[in-house]
């Protein structure tokens, strides 16, 4: 439990002070983005749902309604809705943050391993190896050196013979595309992980 | 922020930044929210803006398809309710000042061609968008243009106005085509006024020969101007013959109690009533019998000038504009508007429906996740 107000609070006071919101994201940017990176194993997908979802929240926090629940619980029922969206139409609508002005952000290159480090593979490896083969040649290489081999990313890259950056972008889109197979399956990446 | 996500970082600079201007708005008074959805964000003010830009968008909309849906003019919704006074000068058509303009058509040169020429057909249709042929004083759905009225009950006053270049030299030869004119139509020349060159005339026609007269005039020579007029004086006859038919009523009752009267008082009172009946009686049916003859007889007024008769000479037959009747034109152009755009909503309805049945469901299915995000999720 944090000091200071609670995440209630925090969102009542964001309606006349919207900076209070700024404290939300803070306590919870971080839990939110493993939340999503273990959903859709995409670092990409997992930062711009992040984003979308907090900006989101920042535009409809007018809406909501204090029913005794942990103000927090709103914010990720508005992730469960984007996450829903992401498996739907495989990609990351930015209708929210556009409304507000935030610009759009690629995700730097430190951000990759450590997104991914929140991720933790094990125990859907063997899923992995299995729905290796519904992806592209270029994408199931890069996730078997990344993934299944656990190579460094400047080793992926001189394996693939590519540079580093579009090493990350095959592995990034390779794990996005697997993500929605794995969820077209049933195989909810984080229900596997979170158990 | 204590994270090693240099994205969340940013992010986090992004979101302070956003928050900072969007309370920099609130203390400036322009309201909170920054585009939130569906402007649940917004302040009270910005709502409304909204709401009144979205309503003038409907009413522009709505203005624009019903001044397409109704031909492109809004002559259809004229007022036709004039005073006895209006009726009384020599052409109604130039008086368009009192309590309701009649229907009015002005054609200049271009739209004359087909009159110049001998295949000009007789009713000329294409230069008469407020038709008449046949019964004086009717006019039937089909030849105007769609116009639901009933045929039988119409009553119309249609007058006319020309101004016609003739061949110089030629001015005594259109005169007196125009005089053969009126009387092939069954009508005459009421009156006329020539200086040099130059004349007007009156005519008097039928109303079931008012087409073709405009046209054998028409044809005389170059048609400068041409307009048209036809005030729809069907209200203002039924509620007369109403009026009559009440009045008849009530002298009948009074003549029985005259003749049961059995004072003195009582017959004078009764006289005195009688008299009043008689004379507001004798009032409409004076007003009935001038209605009909308007509208049994077409008035048309032709300016007939040679080519080179000074433009100044020509001057002297236009309208002088006044206060009131612009005022009076302002008033009647407003109501034209309003009903062009009620016809447009009628047009847009099912659009309008549709939309509030989308907008309903959107709405349920917000308040639907409302309650759904209320419940604490497994992270």
């Amino acid at each position: 439990m944090p000091d200071g107000p609670t995440d209630t609070e925090l969102l009542l006071a964001s309606r006349a002070d919207p900076e209070a919101f700024v404290e939300l994201y803070r306590r919870h940017a971080e839990d939110l983005l493993r939340y999503f990176a273990r959903r859709t194993l995409d670092p990409e997908a997992a930062a711009e749902l992040t984003a979308e979802t907090f900006a989101e929240a920042f535009a409809s926090r007018t809406s909501y309604r204090d029913t005794g629940a942990n103000g927090v619980a709103w914010i990720y029922g508005i992730a469960k809705h984007q996450l829903g969206r992401f498996f739907r139409h495989g990609r990351v609508d930015g209708a929210a943050r556009r409304r507000l002005g935030l610009p759009e952000r690629s995700l730097p290159m430190e951000d990759y391993e450590r997104i991914e480090d929140l991720v933790d593979f094990q125990p859907i490896r063997s899923a992995l190896v299995e729905a290796l083969g519904t992806l592209a040649e270029d994408q199931r290489a890069a996730l078997q050196l990344r993934v299944i081999e656990e190579l460094p990313y400047p080793e992926v890259a001189a394996r693939l013979a590519c540079g580093e950056t579009a090493a990350r972008q095959r592995v990034s889109r390779g794990l996005r595309k697997l993500a929605i197979v794995l969820q077209d399956r049933g195989l909810e990446p984080a229900t596997e992980v979170d158990v | 922020m204590q994270t090693d996500f240099t994205f969340l970082r940013a992010l986090e600079q992004d979101l302070e930044r956003v928050a900072r201007d969007e309370t920099a708005r609130s203390v400036d008074g322009r309201g909170g929210g920054v585009g939130g959805r569906g402007g649940r964000g917004d302040g009270p003010d910005r709502r409304w803006k909204r709401a009144l830009t979205a309503v003038a968008a409907v009413f522009v909309l709505a203005w624009g398809i019903g001044f397409v849906a109704d031909g492109g003019g809004v002559r259809n919704f004229v007022a036709t309710s004039d005073s006895a006074d209006e009726l009384t000068g020599p052409m109604p058509a130039d008086d368009d000042g009192a309590g309701g303009s009649p229907d009015r058509v002005r054609v200049g040169e271009a739209g004359f061609d087909n009159l110049d020429g001998n295949e000009a057909p007789e009713d000329a249709p294409a230069a008469s968008p407020a038709p008449v042929s046949g019964t004086p004083g009717t006019v039937s759905g089909e030849q105007d243009g769609g116009r639901a009225l009933s045929g039988e009950l119409t009553k119309i006053i249609r007058n006319g106005r020309l101004r016609v270049e003739v061949e110089d030299g030629s001015f005594r030869d259109a005169r007196a085509e125009v005089v053969e004119i009126a009387e092939d139509a069954g009508g005459l020349v009421l009156s006329s006024r020539t200086q040099g060159r130059s004349g007007t005339f009156t005519l008097k026609v039928p109303a079931a020969t008012f087409d073709r007269t405009m046209v054998a005039l028409g044809q005389l020579g170059k048609v400068e101007l041409e307009e048209q007029t036809g005030q729809d004086v069907t209200a203002e006859f039924v509620d007369l013959g109403a009026r009559q038919r009440i009045l008849k009523t009530q002298r009948t009752a009074i003549e029985g109690f005259m003749a049961r009267a059995t004072s003195l008082p009582q017959t004078l009172l009764l006289a005195k009533r009688s008299a009043e009946v008689q004379l507001e009686l004798e009032r409409i049916q004076g007003r009935l019998r001038y209605l009909s003859a308007q509208v049994e007889q077409s008035t048309i007024e032709v300016l007939i000038e040679e080519r080179s008769v000074p433009e100044a000479r020509v001057e002297d037959e236009v309208d002088n504009p006044s206060l009131l009747q612009a005022w009076r034109r302002s008033i009647q152009g407003f109501f034209n508007v309003v009903a062009v755009a009620i016809v447009g909503l009628g047009y847009l309805l099912p659009l309008l429906v549709a939309a509030g049945v989308y907008l309903g469901v959107r709405e349920l299915r917000l308040r639907r996740r409302r309650r759904d995000v209320d419940v604490p999720l497994d992270r």
